[in-house]
């Protein structure tokens, strides 16, 4: 099965796994991270850009050089790329693609749900939709007026229907809170994307199931400890925790009972991937949050699907690793801009 | 502003006791308005010296803040659009009071806290505790700001005060007082002039009494030196005619 699938999946996907590999060289290193952070303004910034595979990206706008400017040029950039890989995929890569994409589209609907129910204009909130999250009837979304109407009208007809599924049956969707929704489609969302990845098997199966469990757990350790504090009761939590990770069962059960940070660490020991992210930093190396190390956790699992070749694994991963890029290439040139230098270097290094 | 001039008056002892009544007045209130104007100036100077360290700091806490926002968008992505859907009633509002300082009222505003935080839950999943400092670094900037706009109104009202106060106490000081003086001493002179006029009227009628006694006595000298040596006053008794009678 394994040596049939290398063989013929070249076939299909060969042209685009080049194209990504092809793309994934061009992400900037620590000596261009260096460069970046030595500047003094986003001038220098722009120049130093220049000379790395984002070449002409930013010369080419007269706008004001902001750095709100810098985000949406990067996020052109990668929605660029992406539709490029998208518009020559063939199933199952297409199919693949597409789950990516509901990511992004599970914020767009939440942000419109929440904008029909204030009654905005829906003219408003379209542009500042993800452009990778679009589906098509989002201009018809203005219509609705409570978010069953919504619900049963429109969302009904996209790809994110079964998602609503399991929110909808547990309660009034009218009277849940805008991130409560988010989290369930969130978490049904992972589940389904994680079952079809094993259903490929093969590498992309080995590769792509311990990156999702790790978002999965990474979602539940951050949901509990957020959640200390507010009204969100550890039932309801539980309701959130994706299922398809390590976790499952008995970690997300006894994280469902913690009530603070010690025992969240005492449920992060069980299990040796977490304990680390999870322990005091030694005396003397700069303080991280367990958010920034979860990050960097996961750049690096992100890094060892390019290992492999013959499998989606790769594409997932470029994203991401793209998205990581543009926020780090954002924060410092908010702190250029801000003069806080002695942050900049906060961001998480991808290519050593 | 004409410098020599006098109010207009009759002089005399009543003029001159109301006179005199006038610059006590005045002096007593040029006296309190310049206390006023002390109290006001103490209080302007510690307003101006509190509002240097309030901007100071608000420099800083501004660019903490703008700091903090840039590492929660870089945790959390950008929540910008969550947190303006969901916007509906306002957490934060301002109180006005007054206070007051020697006669002048003061605005004074003050923060408090209305409802529950609405965006409790944002951030839920990802840049939870950047959001949250987030939001206390920004409701520091804004108590901050509240205060700074309390002094600064503070500041103003107080300086027109102080202005108005200080005009008045010149005024009364280089105006009003030496005014009420010179009438005082022009009554005075006068006073002084018309008793010196009485005295010497005095003198002058008891000169011509003088003189008229002297004359009259003279007078009488010499009658009696032509009389003769009978030195007596005439007896009615004796007199055989009696001048009066015209008929007999």
């Amino acid at each position: 099965m394994a040596a049939c699938q290398e063989l013929s999946f070249n076939v299909d996907h060969g042209y685009l796994e080049g194209l990504v590999r092809g793309m994934k060289a061009g992400i900037l290193t620590q000596a261009d991270y260096h460069n970046l952070a030595q500047c003094d303004t986003l001038e220098d910034m722009k120049l130093h850009l220049q000379s790395t595979d984002y070449g002409k990206l930013l010369s080419s706008s007269e706008e004001d050089l902001t750095v709100s400017l810098v985000d949406s040029k990067l996020r052109e950039n990668l929605v660029t790329e992406f539709s490029c890989l998208r518009s020559n995929a063939l199933p199952p890569l297409s199919t693949f693609l597409d789950y990516i994409t509901y990511g992004y589209m599970i914020d767009n609907v939440v942000m419109l749900i929440t904008g029909a129910l204030k009654q905005r204009d829906v003219a408003e909130l379209l542009p500042r939709c993800h452009p990778l999250g679009g589906f098509d009837q989002m201009a018809a979304v203005g219509i609705a007026r409570t978010p069953t109407e919504l619900y049963s009208a429109i969302l009904v007809d996209t790809p994110l229907a079964p998602f609503f599924q399991d929110a909808v049956s547990d309660s009034n969707l009218d009277e849940m809170e805008a991130e409560i929704l988010r989290n369930k489609l969130y978490k049904a969302y992972l589940e389904s994307f994680h079952s079809f990845c094993k259903n490929m098997g093969g590498a992309t199966g080995e590769i792509m199931c311990p990156v999702l469990e790790f978002e999965a757990d990474r979602r539940a350790f951050i949901i509990t400890v957020n959640s200390f504090g507010t009204e969100l009761s550890g039932a309801d939590r539980s309701s959130l925790y994706p299922a398809c990770g390590k976790l499952y069962p008995d970690g997300l059960r006894l994280l469902a009972l913690a009530e603070d940070h010690e025992q969240v660490k005492a449920v992060a020991d069980c299990y040796t991937d977490y304990k680390a992210i999870f322990e005091d930093p030694e005396p003397g190396s700069e303080f991280k949050s367990f958010e920034d190390r979860f990050f960097e956790q996961e750049v690096k699992l992100n890094i060892l699907a390019f290992l492999q070749q013959f499998h989606f694994g790769v594409f997932y991963s470029y994203i991401k690793l793209k998205e990581q890029e543009s926020r780090n290439i954002v924060w410092i040139a908010e702190c250029v801009t801000q003069r806080q230098k002695s942050k900049i270097h906060n961001y998480i290094p991808i290519i050593q | 502003m004409s410098g020599k001039d006098r109010i207009d008056i009759f002089p005399s002892r009543m003029a001159q006791t109301i006179m005199k009544a006038r610059l006590k007045g005045a002096q007593t209130g040029r006296n309190l308005l310049k206390k006023k104007s002390d109290a006001l100036s103490m209080r302007f100077r510690q307003i101006l010296r509190k509002i240097i360290e309030t901007k100071t700091k608000m420099g800083e806490v501004m660019r903490e803040a703008a700091f903090s926002l840039a590492e929660a968008k870089f945790t959390a992505g950008d929540f910008s659009t969550t947190v303006i859907q969901n916007v509906n009633k306002a957490q934060v509002k301002v109180r006005a009071k007054k206070d007051n300082v020697a006669g002048v009222t003061l605005p004074v505003f003050e923060h408090y806290q209305e409802g529950g935080d609405s965006y409790e839950l944002t951030g839920l999943a990802r840049g939870g505790e950047q959001l949250s400092r987030l939001k206390r670094n920004y409701a520091r900037a804004v108590e901050l700001l509240v205060e700074l706009a309390s002094l600064q109104t503070s500041f103003v009202t107080l300086d027109e005060a102080i202005k108005i106060t200080n005009r008045r106490v010149n005024a009364i000081e280089h105006v009003i007082i030496p005014r009420i003086d010179r009438t005082l001493t022009y009554i005075i002179t006068e006073l002084d002039e018309r008793e010196r006029e009485e005295f010497y009227r005095l003198k002058k009628i008891q000169e011509k009494k003088k003189q008229l006694r002297e004359k009259t006595e003279l007078e009488i000298a010499a009658r009696l030196a032509r009389l003769g040596p009978i030195a007596e006053p005439a007896n009615m008794l004796t007199e055989e005619t009696d001048e009066d009678l015209l008929f007999e």
